[in-house]
């Protein structure tokens, strides 16, 4: 095992350095001259020139690449034009809020996605089936943004039983940061109510954010069960005696969980990029409003810091994918 | 499949008219059965259809212009003068949706038409070829896969700056991996078939080969994935769109309509609403279409997931 992860990270670091290609080259493809725009309006050729040399703009564009690959390596995303501070450091302000929403809206999307899958999967009533399976078809199609927007006019605007937006409401003042994720860090604090005040907040964005995965991840999983429920092992667990409840736990859903899993990276990755969508609308203040931030002012760094941040991110969880998959089904052997 | 029909004779055994004949043919072909498979897909299809006419021909679904601004007449509720009511330009919100289907249809073949150009050609080079050219192009589609989609897309879309012509550039270099994948594992099968080697015994050259013979076998499974891939790119247009990188205004974009209703949401909800639904319709329509699409290409559903 520990020779297939190793092996895995190792085939992973071609890919790695093959992602800083592509956006040092959007970096090289960016309108405008840095140069010009570091010196100014007033500027003289002769000063354009030498701060020009000076940023090592004149090298030929591996040398740049090599350049670019070493701050990368030493931690300096650049500074965005708006704030003139570290890149970097702005990311990791606001990643726990991120971190927060994510990790919410992920383990609902998979614990209530793989239920209904199995659910479905496993048969009962057609009915249910083809309703949830219809829900499956709206839910995957509904875009991200718009869910929000709908959500927050009618939970928050018409209802108004969920906040509309943030992460505390005004009359709280965030809590003693141990975490920086407001929930953990209220409940670590003993106040109650600023937890409960968090977690009201996160519903409305996890929703949004989780709706669209449970929708992929429950089709996948009843198409999954389905392939399995008609495989002659289950016919002989039935025959064995077995009674229903271990022949779906122990032989069906281990087996159906290798495509589901194999399958779960991508959905990570919608739901990573959802949070640049979703927290633009429930003004989350996480890596998602930054980058949005960022985008509508077209503030490059800042653009391509969190691209190289969110790609590291999504490349680590599916790693971890490859092994949870490799752990699922020890005969698969990857490359 | 019958002979033709010179008779108008039908297995009813009566004369039948032409109409209600080519109904019962369709009924019955390998379109018909899958169509009884998935009703659903049928309401797909009516989405489609209304998709493409309101694209392809906005002026039978409404009069107004859909950049014509009045300040007089903003945000106005649904009426019958305005029927999904006006925004905060006085645009009719309808007429904007109908002709954001036009746009939205441009867009859809514009990139499916480069990711599936690129991935096709990408995708052959390195199946037929093999070797290490197949281990570097296979690499570098590893690379494209690496980033979250809509993330890279963002990256291009900002770098090469506003507008749709950006946007089509942005979400192509990062639909067009997929594509190749499928069309190298197609050649990759095709390519020992026996009919490859009586081509290649008889002198064809290694394009003939690939273009008559092999590349026949990739149009099957890149049909079912450009039709379920055209609900998503219009998804992704109207995100990129929606963040501002996409069309710029007053042009009828869905994302930016979505975009430009936020601050009215609370109290004139419908300049978000009904631009929203559309793009909804359509991924939803997409995806239907495409399982039907599908399962009339391969009834057998070895392919299935």
């Amino acid at each position: 095992m520990i020779g297939y992860v190793g092996r895995r990270v190792l085939s992973a670091i071609p890919v790695l350095i093959g992602v800083t290609v592509v956006t040092f080259t959007l970096t090289v493809l960016m309108p405008g001259d840095p140069a010009r725009m570091a010196t100014g309006q007033f500027a003289t050729p002769e000063q354009v020139e030498a701060v020009r040399h000076r940023l090592g703009l004149d090298q030929p564009l591996p040398v740049q690449y090599a350049r670019y690959m070493g701050r990368l390596l030493r931690g300096d995303l650049g500074s965005s034009l708006t704030t003139r501070q570290d890149v970097l450091q702005e990311l990791r302000q606001f990643f726990p809020a991120t971190l927060e929403l994510a990790i919410v809206a992920a383990t609902a999307a998979v614990t209530i996605g793989i239920a209904l899958g199995l659910l479905t999967g496993a048969g009962r009533s057609p009915w249910i089936n083809s309703a949830v399976l219809l829900l499956t078809y709206i839910g995957v199609g509904l875009p991200e943004f718009w869910l929000g927007l709908m959500l927050q006019k009618i939970f928050g605007g018409t209802l108004g039983i969920l906040p509309l937006e943030g992460r505390l409401s005004a009359r709280f003042s965030p809590p003693p940061p141990v975490t920086h994720m407001y929930t953990i860090d209220s409940m670590l604090a003993g106040d109650w109510a600023m937890f409960r005040d968090a977690a009201w907040h996160l519903i409305l964005p996890a929703t949004t954010l989780a709706i669209g995965r449970v929708a992929s991840i429950a089709r996948i999983t009843h198409a999954a069960m389905v392939s399995v429920m008609r495989r002659e092992y289950i016919r002989t667990a039935r025959a064995k005696g077995l009674r229903e409840r271990t022949v779906l736990t122990v032989h069906a859903l281990r087996n159906a969980l290798i495509p589901v899993v194999t399958m779960m990276g991508m959905e990570f990755g919608w739901l990573l990029s959802g949070t640049i969508l979703v927290e633009n609308i429930f003004t989350w203040g996480g890596i998602g409003t930054y980058a949005w931030v960022g985008i509508f002012s077209m503030n490059l760094p800042v653009v391509m810091g969190v691209t190289l941040v969110i790609t590291f991110v999504f490349m680590g969880l599916n790693l971890l994918t490859d092994v949870a998959y490799k752990l699922i089904d020890p005969r698969i052997l990857i490359d | 499949m019958e002979s033709p029909n010179l008779t108008r004779h039908t297995r009813t055994g009566s004369l039948a008219s032409a109409p209600s004949e080519a109904w019962r043919r369709i009924y019955r072909s390998s379109f018909g059965r899958a169509a009884r498979n998935y009703p659903f897909a049928v309401v797909g299809l009516v989405i489609a259809v209304l998709f493409l006419a309101a694209a392809l021909f906005p002026g039978l679904f409404t009069q107004y212009d859909p950049v014509k601004m009045s300040l007089t007449d903003r945000l106005l509720p649904p009426s019958a003068q305005h029927w999904l009511g006006t925004d905060h330009l006085g645009m009719d919100v309808y007429s904007r949706v109908i002709y954001g289907a036009r746009l939205t249809l441009m867009v859809v073949v514009a990139v499916l038409a480069m990711a599936t150009g690129i991935g096709l050609v990408l995708g052959a080079v390195a199946g037929y070829l093999g070797g290490r050219v197949d281990t570097v192009l296979m690499r570098i589609t590893d690379v494209f896969l690496a980033f979250p989609a809509l993330v890279l897309a963002i990256a291009i879309n900002a770098t090469l700056g506003r507008g749709l012509a950006p946007t089509v550039l942005a979400v192509g270099f990062t639909w067009w991996p997929p594509y190749a994948r499928l069309v190298r594992a197609q050649i990759l099968a095709g390519k020992n078939e026996e009919y490859v080697t009586a081509a290649r015994a008889v002198g064809a050259s290694p394009i003939r080969i690939l273009v008559r013979h092999v590349l026949r076998n990739c149009f099957d499974p890149i049909l079912v994935k450009i039709t379920l891939d055209g609900g998503f790119v219009a998804l992704t247009t109207a995100g990129l769109s929606f963040l501002g990188l996409g069309a710029t205004p007053p042009t009828p974009e869905w994302g930016r309509m979505v975009a430009e209703g936020r601050e009215f949401l609370l109290t004139d909800w419908w300049i978000v609403t009904f631009p929203g639904l559309a793009v909804c319709l359509i991924v939803v329509s997409s995806n239907l279409i495409g399982e039907l699409v599908r399962d009339w290409l391969d009834p057998s559903g070895i392919r299935r997931a």
